[in-house]
């Protein structure tokens, strides 16, 4: 691991006005709209709530673009990096900060937020208000979901955001709306609870780990920040409360018997969890990572949903608005999937690798693939086409992630961002049709394509990049990898592969049943798309189109992450090919599945 | 600590040879007993307003037994504070504060519970603890 | 050269303006025919203009010495890590495992070094770096183990001999076809958007060719599939047209499937997708084995990406047992038979199979597939073909059974000859197609009528149609000098003396291709006389039947019954003309060396020469006159004339006959008739196991539900039984809260009281209150 001190140091980008950062802004911006929404807008006034909401989300985006264009691609690690004392007892504090995966993460969120919010204008008749100051606070803990760097305040922001969801489910939702709300409410809790003691755990085991190795968790610490002085600082803080926390309290040492219980910085968690001892042996034990791996892995997997999680997935979106499909699909799965890059994969490196584990998650993955797309063939629903085209996608992209390389890992990022826009638009577009029929059933539809043209093309092209389309954003995600997988296991990439061709067939099915065939007296009067549905889809679908075309921008903001998650995992993943001795190339190229 | 000292109040007004009035003998006596008797005598009525509470029907006769356990409580502190006024704890007034506390407090609740009474009364014809089982699942 | 950055994007020009403004404009239809022909010109002209200058580039000595300098580079590149013992062995195992004979083939991978005179040297541009995917390490082939590498793809073209020859004769025929297209569409509801789709098929096929790497012609790959899937369900009314999209654009994605695969292997052995690099690295690996045993990534990493590749050509070329989407994609405007499933998409797998040729080359295990696969479409589809009535499937079935001739080319190392088939193949066939297509356009008041059994006699209506018809009926029946003639007869007479199998392989491989070859004889001969000898039937057709059950809304009325058959306008009739004469004059680009002793040069197979790898199967130079070769191709056009004598026999003369023998030969022709049962296997066993599985499989989220309700029901069961506590009675409750204070209170006690006894009584003395606190 020599990459640590060849590296200069630099700053990261960084945009205060007074104390509160710019990432603050962006986060809290939508839930200070939703106060003003709650607080001074008169209830009945329903048009000025709809009109008020949706500026505010675009404004909310607007806000969100300087973290793009100040992003400085050189700077490896967090940007924007904002930390402040909460909870001192604990050691639990306001930080927030985002590295490029959770950029990308940030500024789709940020773009869902205009779309869902004109998306309802014609769908929500009820409590208007109420459910604009939902879709307002949901905004900013999503936002607060990929911005925390405080594991304390992340579970926070998971837990509470559930509240708005269930809300927004159980009240707008359709005919089973409670038995889906409740449903994805206890599906999503059981597995959080999963997660505290896991958390906890962790928590109270990390001091001791950095009291006791000082030497080499400051050289993971050195890996995770790379070039990035103050992110290293960010992390140097963390680990030295650690340290002091694993003093005894009555011990002459200056702090001692002020300090916190522990830290829950992530990225100081992270090089305690990813240092290595002598011999390359983990600091923590394996068999406590394998716990602290399991209770994470639980919960996120439940959020993702891997295969035997999935069932409140098709129900959630099903009874849900088209809203809350949309931000269901589009963002909040993939808390999960973002959470296994961020906690599980760097905090328990050696559990995540060990081969049972792996073994298990590629098979669920792979059984998720092949399971969800023969489902989505037998649906007579189409948002359940869709949600079960997301359980299948969605076990490509883990499979991607459990390639553990930079391909794989790479293109499970992509996936996310992908499958976001793609399912997301999809879950909009069916919404159109909705709101004109006010049924979803495949059967009552055929040759829609004849009286929505335009309709049909853009929901064409939304199809097509969910099939994985070269050119469109599924592709690209997709074919990187699945590449990454091919790199761990042949095996698992030809299974995983198959989930192109069901792909094209059960996609094309909703197609043809829906839009082409003769028309039917009952769609004879529906209405091509109107401007405001056009300004909703329009940004969506060329944001397919750009993504397959040029996703080069994005690839980049997000590799570093996935490059230092890699290092992370496996030190001698980078060595160059000529100094790489067996030793390390032992580790690096059989498949996961069959190592050690 | 003799069960038999707390007679002791009882015993001195009978045994002593007469002078005074008898309230005046009465506060002698008072003054002489020692605490434990006080706290027996609170406990008697503590036990004496616990059984009322859990056996009688009438929510009025339940409502007395509970100022029977507040003057219980009360005669402790009072005990106390005299306690630690022969002990020369500066602070021993603080169990005479406590007691007049309390005594404004049962009095307020008195007030309230009484009045809840009077409404259950209007709205169900009964005081019986027996009958006003809303409570429950 | 760079102007091939250019090619393709005419006509996506073409696909945007006429997919997006073309309606709203309310062009007429001449201008949006005009823009779309335009834009193909354009790249045609450019293309010419390309390849003219690549002609000189490539023999420019400086190019091809810096050509060897970096393949030799590459080469050493992939030779790899001290890992060379590994691969020592396994090299004189593959030598040993071949079949006799073929000692001639060790000397020459001795001396390849030494070098071949014609050295591939494409010209690539780069556009921009399109997919970047981080750090990678090679895990197969020689440098497995080693990292390093980066995946990166570039928005790349390149030009050489082999996307050179496609981008003419691709821009050139699908230029006619769009010409074509104005007369044929002339009337159509949405005559803007066929143009569309057209064009955007166009960018996509040029892609295909032109891209310099295999994630770049991946793009055209599904770029074309789905132009396809557009273009087949283009009459969006028609329930079959759907479904056949739909079948089309599924069966594609199982090649896919494998060309992906591919990818990622040829990702994980070259690091890279270049086909300059990869091709040039190739040369490092020696032939593997032939036999089961290769197919392996363990002991034979190139058959299994060759394989690989093959299921994707045989995906986009309709081979056994991808090819029951073709026929079916006859849903199609025919304009699209003739320019995607006949001339130019289809033949993408050919291409791809030509252009992997050192990959191939290395795998006899693989060339066998392609050649044996290649041989058993051709002859299938060929019986098929017999007893086809719609005259556009009989068409399909034909060039399914061409598409097999070209990949029995391919197969027997004739990788030029496949090649120039594809060429050839290109104009005949186009031109049938649109032939048909003239004469669905003017045989019926519908305009839609595709029943041969309703035509007859059409050469008195339709001359220049017929006239034209017959220059490709003669070259696809290899009739000399017809182009067919030329290519087929290099791939028969190749497939003999093939240098990849031993000779019997070679005779046999020969025998069925000319069985295969007659028969395409017969049924096109049918196909001709069906529909332009024989009795006039056409009044016999359903458009003059009462009630009529055709699709389109507007012709209800039975049609008046003096109708007559008409010849299309010159706008139809010019292509129809232009690629009759090349299907006349195209064989001479590439007419055998055998059979002339080299007196005249076979053009194509000069071009070609230098990306077909020669280092196992060198090309001879040819001084002498062939007598074999000459023996060979009488005899095949003496057994096509003799079928197609047959064919006019039974179907123009005596057409009677025809039912009398088919009732005689009722199993062969039930065979041939059902399509070898192939589609009903297809449904029942694929599909309909497929169904059952789907419905099976959503049983599980049943269970997982029912688990997850189980412990619903848990906690509502425990709820039942602990509300019971909840007695409503004041009472009860401050008895268990005092019951619960007394045992507090005695459990205190006695550890209060254990205390005391156990210590000494000074313990027992409470302390002060604590008073400090101020």
């Amino acid at each position: 691991m020599s990459f640590g001190n060849v590296l200069l140091s630099a700053e990261p980008a960084k945009f205060f006005l007074g104390p509160i950062g710019i990432l603050s802004i962006v986060m809290w911006l939508p839930l200070v709209g939703g106060l003003i929404l709650a607080f001074f807008i008169d209830k009945r006034k329903t048009d000025l709530i709809r009109q008020f909401t949706t500026a505010w989300m675009g404004l909310s985006f607007l806000v969100s673009l300087p973290l793009a264009l100040m992003w400085k691609g050189d700077v490896a690690g967090l940007q924007f990096i904002e930390s402040y004392a909460w909870i001192p007892s604990i050691g639990a504090k306001y930080q927030v900060g985002v590295d490029g995966m959770a950029l990308s993460l940030v500024l789709l969120t940020t773009l869902f937020g205009p779309i869902v919010a004109l998306c309802s204008w014609s769908y929500i008749e009820k409590r208007c208000k109420e459910y604009y100051v939902l879709l307002l606070v949901m905004q900013s803990f999503m936002v607060a979901v990929f911005s925390s760097v405080d594991l304390f305040m992340f579970y926070v922001v998971f837990e509470v955001m559930l509240v708005p969801m269930y809300l927004l489910i159980g009240i707008w939702g359709g005919e089973r709306r409670l038995y889906a709300a409740i449903k994805f409410f206890l599906f999503t809790l059981v597995g959080s609870v999963m997660m505290l003691l896991a958390m906890v755990q962790f928590y109270f085991t990390a001091p001791g780990v950095a009291v006791n190795h000082q030497k080499e968790v400051r050289q993971a610490a050195q890996v995770i920040a790379g070039n990035n002085a103050e992110m290293l600082r960010l992390i140097e803080d963390g680990l030295e409360t650690a340290r002091l926390a694993a003093i005894p309290r009555d011990a002459d040492v200056i702090g001692a018997d002020e300090a916190p219980l522990g830290t829950f910085n992530i990225f100081s968690l992270q090089a305690i969890g990813s240092a290595r001892g002598a011999g390359n042996t983990p600091l923590i034990p394996l068999s406590l990572q394998l716990w602290l791996f399991a209770g994470f892995a639980i919960a996120l997997a439940i959020k993702v949903p891997m295969f035997p999680f999935h069932t409140w997935l098709p129900d959630a979106h099903v009874e849900a608005p088209t809203a809350g499909s949309a931000i269901l699909a589009g963002i909040l799965l993939k808390i999960g999937t973002y959470g296994f890059l961020r906690f599980n994969f760097p905090m328990f490196p050696d559990a995540a690798q060990d081969p049972r584990v792996v073994k298990i998650f590629g098979t669920l993955a792979i059984i998720g693939i092949i399971y969800g797309s023969m489902v989505a063939l037998a649906q007579k629903d189409m948002k359940k086409v869709i949600a079960y085209s997301s359980v299948a996608h969605m076990g490509t992209l883990m499979l991607s992630m459990f390639a553990f390389n930079p391909n794989g890992i790479n293109g499970a990022v992509l996936q996310m961002l992908s499958h976001g826009v793609t399912s997301g638009a999809l879950f909009i577009m069916i919404g159109v049709l909705y709101e004109r029929r006010h049924t979803r059933e495949i059967s009552e539809y055929g040759g829609v394509v004849e009286r929505m043209p335009a309709f049909a093309t853009l929901f064409a092209i939304a199809t097509m990049a969910s099939v994985g389309l070269p050119l469109l954003n599924g592709f690209v995600g997709e074919f990187v990898g699945l590449r990454g997988v091919f790199e761990a296991n042949i095996g698992w990439a030809f299974l995983a592969t198959t989930g192109i061709i069901l792909g094209a067939a059960y996609m094309l099915w909703l197609y043809q049943r829906v839009f082409l065939g003769p028309v039917t007296a009952k769609n004879a009067g529906l209405e091509d798309l109107k401007p405001r549905e056009w300004a909703y889809l329009l940004p969506l679908v060329a944001l397919m189109i750009i993504l397959g075309v040029y996703p080069k921008p994005l690839v980049k903001l997000i590799n570093g992450s996935t490059e230092t998650i890699v290092r992370q995992m496996r030190p001698g993943y980078f060595a160059p090919a000529e100094t790489k001795g067996e030793k390390v190339a032992e580790t690096s190229v059989p498949a996961p599945g069959v190592k050690k | 600590m003799m069960i038999s000292e707390m007679w002791t109040p009882v015993l001195a007004l009978l045994q002593q040879e007469p002078s005074g009035s008898f309230g005046q003998r009465l506060v002698q006596s008072f003054s002489q007993a020692s605490t434990t008797s006080f706290l027996f005598l609170s406990a008697i009525l503590f036990t004496v307003g616990v059984y009322g509470v859990l056996t009688r029907r009438n929510m009025i006769v339940i409502f007395m037994s509970v100022e029977l356990m507040l003057s219980a409580a009360n005669l402790n502190f009072i005990t106390f504070s005299r306690y630690w006024q022969t002990q020369g704890n500066e602070y021993a007034y603080n169990g005479q504060i406590m007691t007049i506390f309390v005594i404004v407090v049962a009095a307020a609740e008195a007030a309230l519970g009484l009045a809840l009474l009077l409404t259950l009364y209007r709205n169900r014809e009964t005081v019986s603890a027996d009958e006003i089982t809303l409570l429950k699942w | 050269m760079k102007l091939i950055a250019l090619i393709p994007f005419f006509p996506l020009i073409g696909f945007v303006f006429n997919g997006v403004f073309a309606k709203r404009l309310g062009l007429s239809e001449k201008v949006i025919g005009g823009i779309a022909c335009l834009m193909v010109a354009a790249s045609f002209f450019c293309s010419v203009a390309a390849v003219y200058e690549f002609s000189h580039y490539a023999h420019d000595p400086k190019v091809i010495a810096e050509a060897k300098a970096r393949q030799a580079e590459l080469k050493a590149k992939a030779e790899g890590a001290q890992k060379t013992g590994m691969k020592a062995e396994a090299k004189p195992e593959s030598h040993a495992a071949k079949s006799g004979g073929h000692d001639a083939k060790d000397k020459s991978a001795g001396e390849h070094a030494g070098g071949h005179e014609a050295v591939a040297t494409p010209y690539t541009v780069t556009l921009f770096e399109w997919i970047p995917g981080g750090m990678l390490n090679y895990t197969l082939g020689n440098n497995a183990g080693r990292g390093g590498a980066d995946f990166s793809v570039k928005w790349a073209y390149q030009l050489d001999q082999l996307s050179g020859l496609y981008i003419v004769f691709i821009t050139f025929v699908a230029f006619f076809i769009h010409l074509f297209a104005i007369g044929y569409m002339h009337g159509d509801k949405s005559f803007p958007r066929f143009f569309a789709y057209l064009n955007l098929f166009m960018f996509m096929m040029l892609n295909l060719v032109l891209g310099a790497n295999f994630l770049m012609t991946f793009v055209g790959w599904e770029g074309v599939g789905l132009a396809s899937y557009l273009l087949i369900g283009y009459y969006l009314k028609k329930p079959e047209a759907g479904q056949a999209s739909k079948k089309a654009f599924v069966m594609n994605r199982i090649g896919d499937f494998g060309l992906m695969l591919a990818m990622m292997a040829i990702m994980a052995v070259f690091g890279t997708l270049d086909y300059s690099e990869v091709m040039g690295m190739v040369q490092a690996y020696p032939q593997e084995a032939f036999g089961w045993a290769s197919i392996s990534f363990a002991t034979g990493t190139l058959t299994v990406i060759a394989l690989l590749i093959f299921l994707g050509a045989a995906g986009k070329s309709a081979q056994i047992p991808l090819y029951t989407w073709l026929p079916d994609a006859m849903a199609g405007p025919t304009p699209v038979s003739a320019l995607i499933h006949a001339a130019t998409m289809v033949t993408a797998g050919v291409y791809l199979v030509a252009r992997c040729n050192p990959i191939f080359q290395r795998s006899p295990t693989a060339m066998f597939t392609v050649a044996i696969i290649g041989l058993a479409t051709a002859f299938v589809a060929a019986t098929i073909g017999i007893t086809q009535t719609d005259i556009k499937k009989a068409l399909a079935y034909s060039t399914v059974s061409q598409l097999g001739f070209m990949f029995l080319g391919c197969g027997v190392g004739a990788f030029v000859a496949g090649v120039f088939h594809v060429v050839t193949h290109a104009f005949f066939k186009a031109q049938l197609f649109l032939g048909s297509g003239s004469v669905i356009h003017g045989g019926s008041p519908s305009g839609h009528q595709q029943e041969m059994a309703y035509y007859g006699n059409f050469r008195k209506y339709m001359p220049i149609t017929f006239a034209t018809m017959m220059l490709s009926l003669l070259a696809i029946c290899g009739i000399i000098p017809f182009a067919g003639f030329f290519s087929k007869d290099e791939i028969l007479a190749k497939a003999m003396h093939t240098p990849v199998f031993g000779h019997e392989t070679g005779l046999i491989l020969y025998a069925v291709g000319l069985l295969t070859a007659g028969i395409t004889a017969f049924y096109m001969t049918r196909l001709m006389c069906l529909t332009f000898f024989g009795k006039e039937r056409f009044l016999e057709g359903p458009d003059f039947q009462e009630g009529h059950g055709h699709h389109d809304d507007d012709h209800h009325a039975p049609a008046s019954k003096d109708f007559h058959p008409h010849e299309s306008p010159l706008v139809m009739t010019l292509p129809l003309m232009v690629l009759g004469a090349f299907a006349l004059l195209a064989g001479f680009a590439g007419v055998s060396e055998e059979l002339t002793g080299g007196a005249f040069p076979n053009y194509v197979h000069h071009w070609l020469a230098p990306v077909v790898d020669s280092t196992f199967y060198p090309e001879k130079t040819v001084t002498a006159v062939n007598t074999t070769e000459w023996i060979l191709s009488i005899v095949s056009v003496v057994w096509a004339l003799a079928m197609m004598g047959v064919a006019f026999f039974l179907y123009a003369v005596k057409p009677e006959l025809p039912g009398k023998l088919a009732a005689t030969l009722k199993p062969l022709y039930t065979l041939s008739f059902r399509k070898w049962f192939w589609d009903e296997i297809l449904d029942v066993y694929v599909v309909g196991a497929l169904k059952k599985l789907n419905l099976g499989a959503w049983g599980v989220d049943f269970l997982v539900d029912s688990v997850v309700n189980f412990f619903a029901w848990l906690a509502r069961a425990s709820s039942v039984l602990l509300r019971t506590a909840q007695t409503g009675l004041m009472q009860n409750y401050v008895l268990v809260m005092t019951l619960g204070v007394f045992l507090l209170v005695v459990g205190m006690g006695y550890t209060f009281f254990k205390e005391i006894w156990t210590n000494s009584p000074a313990k027992t003395v409470p302390a002060a209150p604590a008073t400090s606190r101020r």
